[in-house]
């Protein structure tokens, strides 16, 4: 249990670097959401680990790093976490292209949270919807496969 | 996120969590230090010894100033004296690093490495050398947000250096553009005048450059005239800047006020 730990909180470290690091600025309309999509990874491919209380967590990590409302990520990637553990039995079943367009659903509907509160409690949403739900399913492939390898290679 | 927005206990929460997420600003910024590093590391020898050269004679230059500056102030502290206002001090300085950028592209912020732990401030102002750049926002206990002068949600007010009208400068969400509101049509304000802090608000310093007009346009149609300024600060490119401690910012009684509206 604490093995797996030790190889799930690391990518998420990952994770969390990417979603801050300097990037060009076309390219910033498209980053693609690499917190989501670790969390969407590991509750995928080990539910009985990686959860609502994990996306909670590394929802409040991101919050302060981004320097949001606090708890505005946290609760959207705990409905994510939650979304993603009713569909995992059917996504195993997809090969990853085909999950990419379910990615791009989910990751739309996280943002879709995430501005719906940010809406009402601020007054105003500040997220884009569409371009990085669309560069989150573009990577996800890539992200899997890469997830996938670190995992069998510490066999988490 | 309620109890965020409209308590203050939540603040101790989130320096918490701040301590962890120190190492993940600091790897975000790897690359940039390690490309100020292979630059410094392969400079030349000659455009060391050009660089140095250039920078001692501007030290030089801006000593002569200083000197000058000296006398001036004291006589501008007498003079006050004369009118039986505050005194003017110095205000305290404190560089900073940029150690990152928000990813979103719709807002302006900037990290920098100073945090609670070395004093810093809400609402306190950032200069780079070259003008005003913003104000912190946030305070974690390394590193703080910044809101440029250009963002969206950010309205400073300045006065024209030539002749003292006040007016208004609103960030437009670009990095080159601010704009000034509430300007009236018969105001006197030209292109190419320099933009100063006014230091009305409390929160800016005054006397600081924020930037200079670059176009005015009397449209009969709008209520006011449409003026735009350029940033003097280099928003999107200063690496270091300036923390300042204002002496004559430590008004209790208005301070107080400020937060309660907020």
């Amino acid at each position: 249990m604490i093995r797996a730990y030790v190889v799930i909180l690391p990518t998420f470290f990952v994770a969390l670097v990417l979603s801050v690091f300097p990037m060009a600025n076309l390219l910033d309309y498209i980053r693609p959401e690499w917190v989501a999509m670790t969390l969407i990874f590991w509750v995928l491919v080990s539910p009985s680990k990686a959860g609502i209380f994990l996306g909670f967590s590394m929802g409040l990590l991101l919050d302060v790093l981004h320097g949001d409302i606090l708890g505005l990520n946290a609760l959207a990637l705990s409905i994510l976490a939650y979304l993603c553990m009713l569909l995992h039995s059917r996504m195993r079943l997809y090969n990853t292209v085909q999950q990419g367009f379910l990615i791009f659903v989910l990751i739309g509907l996280y943002l879709l949270v995430r501005f719906w509160v940010e809406s009402i409690v601020m007054g105003q949403g500040k997220s884009a919807l569409l371009w990085p739900s669309l560069g989150s399913a573009i990577i996800w492939p890539l992200w899997y496969s890469l997830l996938f390898s670190v995992r069998r290679y510490f066999r988490a | 996120m309620l109890a965020d927005r409209y308590l203050t206990p939540t603040s101790a929460v989130r320096s918490t969590l701040g301590y962890l997420i120190v190492p993940v600003q600091w790897v975000s910024s790897i690359p940039g230090r390690l490309g100020l590093w292979a630059e410094e590391s392969a400079m030349s020898h000659s455009s060391l010894l050009e660089d140095n050269n250039r920078l001692r004679l501007e030290s030089l230059v801006l000593k002569q100033k200083v000197q000058q500056m000296i006398a001036l102030r004291a006589e501008n502290n007498r003079l006050r004296e004369l009118l039986n206002t505050s005194e003017q001090l110095d205000d305290k300085i404190l560089v900073a690093e940029v150690i990152g950028v928000d990813p979103d592209p719709y807002t302006h912020h900037i990290i920098i490495n100073k945090g609670s732990s070395h004093g810093v401030f809400v609402g306190q102002p950032i200069l780079d050398a070259q003008g005003l750049m913003g104000q912190v926002i946030e305070v974690l206990p390394y590193t703080s947000r910044v809101l440029l002068v250009a963002d969206s949600n950010h309205a400073i007010p300045v006065q024209v250096n030539r002749n003292g009208v006040r007016a208004i400068a609103v960030g437009s969400g670009r990095l080159d553009e601010l704009n000034l509101v509430y300007v009236p049509d018969t105001a006197d304000i030209k292109v190419g005048d320099q933009l100063v802090s006014s230091g009305l608000g409390s929160r800016y310093p005054k006397g600081y450059p924020l930037g200079e007009i670059i176009q005015v346009e009397h449209d009969p149609g709008q209520p006011f005239a449409q003026v735009m300024a350029k940033p003097s600060a280099y928003l999107d490119r200063s690496r270091y800047v300036l923390l300042v401690f204002s002496m004559e910012s430590e008004l209790p009684s208005v301070m107080a006020s400020q937060e309660a509206e907020q």
